[in-house]
């Protein structure tokens, strides 16, 4: 991509590679500590590492990193599953086959950050089979879970008392809106109006919040155990 | 909403490390709208920055209303795209002054060529939105108000979504990386000063 992109790399596949070599270029923006060596980042020995994540973290910061782990872990899932089924194909396909991956890096770094916190939930066992229906059921059920993923991230970040577990969530925060726009985007909605699911689409300019029960509400049904 | 002012040693830090930026960069002077935006220090003036950001993208895509010949699907979401940021300017300056400070007046701003062609104007639309998603997301971990956080983030989350939806216009991928970068607010001023005339 020769255009110029002052904030932001443009067109380039997801990599934490890529992600640790952008952060090193931000010097400024120490927060970003904690998910630098959460993904193993060469400028931080693992000692270090583990400071920086702790470093203002509180009990309830392990919550919220493994809450959204697991949301991370269903979001993976399905778009495996989408993957897998045949359903879909052209653009879903693709989005199914690049959000997922993009999904699972989440989830990784997530799964680091909690171990260094004192433990990361193990993947839930999940089963879409009840969705795996047809394309237009099964594309909803995405939209739906990306939307509500970006409400859930939204919900949870003015409680974070960790100033680098928050940077992390908001650089995944906003890639679950983009997510969420695309997928409204291609099923129709709109990107932000006439979804089912009141609380997880913005009303007007403003997103809205959810809360873990209302989302656990809504994830809670791909959830085996 | 507390206000904590920090020591005018760090604003001044801040200025020289902008100024170090931009002699870095190569470029000839950080212009002084940005050296007295980059007084950054508390929650008031981080406000005062993204509002900043919102006059930039409301002008830009008001101003294109009238000024670019779109076609129906860039219209419709340039329209929407104007009145969000334009709302998101109002709640900005809301804030502003419930933190105790006047708020920023919009700068005057000049977009140069790109509303030659609708091309043009999406491309830089793209930059915006990345640009402000990278803006808001580096300056969140440093709110110290859970409120304003909160506000801060009800607005990213819709730049996020415009970001991905200017993108898929352009037949780009909407979310081209798995976290978000955060930029500094030195970078962002920095990248925004070649469309801000005074």
């Amino acid at each position: 991509m020769t255009e110029p992109a002052p904030a932001q790399p443009q067109g380039d596949p997801s990599s934490r590679r890529r992600f640790l070599r952008s952060l090193g270029g931000a010097g400024a923006v120490g927060a970003f500590g904690a998910l630098a060596s959460a993904c193993g980042g060469e400028e931080q020995g693992p000692a270090a590492g583990r400071e920086s994540v702790a470093e203002g973290a509180v009990a309830g910061d392990l919550d919220i990193v493994n809450y959204a782990l697991t949301l991370e872990f269903l979001e993976a899932d399905l778009y495996d599953a989408a993957v897998e089924s045949g359903l879909l194909s052209g653009r879903a396909l693709e989005y199914a086959r690049e959000f997922g991956e993009t999904e699972r890096e989440h989830a990784s770094v997530l799964t680091t950050v909690a171990s260094q916190l004192g433990g990361a939930v193990d993947a839930p066992r999940t089963d879409f089979s009840a969705v795996l229906t047809d394309p237009d059921t099964l594309l909803s059920v995405i939209a739906d879970l990306e939307n509500v993923g970006a409400a859930a991230y939204l919900g949870q970040a003015p409680r974070v008392q960790s100033r680098q577990i928050l940077a992390s969530a908001l650089a995944i925060h906003t890639v679950e809106a983009r997510h969420a726009a695309a997928l409204n985007e291609l099923i129709g909605r709109g990107f932000q109006a006439n979804a089912p699911l009141r609380g997880s689409v913005p009303t007007g300019a403003f997103a809205r919040p959810m809360s873990m029960g209302e989302v656990l509400s809504i994830a809670g049904r791909y959830i085996v155990s | 909403m507390p206000v904590q002012v920090e020591p005018v040693t760090r604003s001044a830090f801040l200025v020289r490390s902008a100024l170090a930026v931009g002699a870095a960069a190569g470029a000839a002077a950080v212009g002084p709208w940005t050296t007295r935006a980059l007084a950054q220090s508390n929650d008031a003036e981080i406000v005062n920055f993204a509002l900043t950001l919102e006059y930039l993208e409301a002008t830009y895509y008001t101003q294109a209303l009238e000024k670019v010949d779109l076609g129906s699907e860039a219209r419709a979401l340039t329209q929407e795209l104007a009145d969000n940021e334009s709302q998101h300017v109002q709640t900005l300056r809301a804030l502003s002054q419930q933190l105790g400070t006047a708020p920023v007046e919009k700068p005057r701003l000049d977009f140069g060529d790109a509303y030659a062609s609708q091309e043009a104007f999406l491309k830089l639309a793209n930059t915006f939105e990345d640009t402000g998603v990278s803006a808001y997301n580096g300056a969140g971990p440093m709110i110290r108000d859970s409120e304003v956080l909160a506000a801060a983030g009800t607005i990213v989350q819709v730049e996020g979504r415009h970001a991905a939806l200017i993108r898929l216009l352009r037949d780009r991928p909407p979310a081209p990386l798995a976290f978000d970068p955060p930029s500094t607010m030195e970078d962002v001023l920095e990248s925004v000063d070649p469309f801000i005339a005074d």
